[in-house]
């Protein structure tokens, strides 16, 4: 079975009585993350917002004021971005 | 001339400044990234004069009083400060690094009082809302709330479905394996598990999220038809890309609007983004305020255009002046 939750990769935290209830489902949003270079998740968080058929991408925790669009989300690559 | 605050990536705002460029609006925009620095202050000649360090090294002064419209979309307002060294560890060190905090504090205080003593849309003081006080509001305004609860074990068997969410802001655990982030989620009875305080809401029985965008009075309401996915059906931002929520815009009825406006006129709010549940009975329950929150989400899909919106009643209160 696919790993998605946090547990499935630290089963160790499954018992800890001092972590809150809602953590048991922290997972990784679908779509949210994609890689932009081999075997490699760029280091900062890149999420992408569909508006009817286009992509808006932007980083959402760093300093950089990127946002571009594109008409798929295949046509990006890290070069574009 | 207008004064922002945002973060440096955040979409809206460039919308709404684009909008503020048509409309021929001057304005300064900080950044959470951005230096504030303190230039000058003379009250006896009103000059409070604020140098902002951009990351890219530009520097703009500007005079407090020379603003006339604030926007708080997100961001801080902290003076930034550099001379205290990395030595302070002494006991005569520390409380005079205490001191200094305290001196600082003081100053960044005054200038929240000036700045958001002009006409504006949000303060940096309300940016986060206690989510228990906004329900205990909520419920004393009238609206429905979701049957509410803090535990730190199931001492008594849950004879109703409950979920769980963060007390606070959704929150995001960083790790080599990606970044983990947490949702509303059922919860099913574990007897004598013993936990963190957690927030559990009886499960409403949803026709439908309710999204609204509430601005100085207005309301802009979306529907979100979450229930048709079992993806999306507990929390609507566990996205389904392959077969999307049908989003659609919503009239909320106008008991409900005065019931909101009374929520948001007591929690001195000027805008905010609104969690709402429709049930399948008819009923409306309030889940939670977001003064900062995203209200592209709402804009697009209903064509709503509110950063236009947003810079249109900028662009009328400077008219008034």
């Amino acid at each position: 079975m696919k790993k998605k939750f946090l547990f499935d990769f630290f089963p160790e935290l499954e018992d800890n009585k001092d972590l809150p209830l809602n953590l048991r489902n922290a997972q990784i949003p679908e779509g949210v993350h994609f890689k932009v270079s081999d075997n490699k998740v760029i280091k900062n968080n890149i999420f992408f917002t569909k508006y009817s058929s286009i992509y808006e991408v932007f980083y959402s925790q760093n300093c950089k004021p990127i946002s571009k669009l594109f008409k798929s989300l295949e046509k990006i690559n890290k070069d574009e971005l | 001339m207008v004064l922002i605050f945002s973060n440096e990536d955040d979409v809206t705002t460039d919308k709404v400044i684009q909008w503020l460029i048509y409309l021929k609006l001057t304005f300064i925009r900080i950044n959470n990234c951005d230096k504030i620095i303190l230039d000058r202050l003379d009250l006896a000649n009103s000059i409070v004069e604020l140098k902002i360090i951009k990351l890219n090294g530009v520097n703009e002064v500007f005079n407090i009083n020379d603003i006339k419209f604030v926007w708080y979309r997100r961001g801080h307002l902290k003076i930034f400060h550099t001379g205290w060294g990395n030595n302070w560890e002494s006991n005569i060190k520390k409380q005079i690094r205490a001191h200094l905090g305290n001196e600082l504090n003081e100053i960044d205080d005054f200038l929240e009082y000036l700045i958001f003593n002009k006409p504006h849309i949000n303060r940096f003081k309300f940016h986060r809302v206690n989510k228990l006080i906004s329900l205990e509001i909520a419920k004393s305004v009238g609206l429905n709330i979701p049957e509410t609860k803090i535990l730190k074990k199931f001492d008594a068997k849950l004879d109703k479905l409950f979920v769980t969410k963060s007390i606070s802001e959704s929150f995001v655990v960083q790790t080599e394996h990606g970044n983990f982030a947490t949702y509303t989620a059922d919860i099913s009875h574990v007897e004598n598990k013993i936990f963190f305080y957690s927030l559990i809401q009886k499960k409403i029985n949803k026709e439908a999220d309710i999204r609204v965008f509430y601005l100085l009075g207005e309301f802009y309401a979306m529907a979100i038809m979450s229930q048709k996915s079992p993806q999306t059906s507990t929390d609507f931002r566990l996205y389904d890309y392959k077969n999307p929520n049908r989003k659609f815009p919503f009239r909320l009825p106008t008991t409900i609007e005065d019931k909101i406006k009374n929520l948001m006129s007591k929690m001195t709010l000027e805008s905010g983004s609104l969690d709402l549940v429709l049930d399948t009975s008819g009923e409306y329950y309030f889940l939670e305020i977001n003064p900062i929150g995203q209200f592209g989400m709402t804009s697009y899909p209903c064509n709503y255009y509110l950063e236009k919106r947003v810079a249109e009643i900028i662009f009328t209160n400077l008219s008034k002046l």
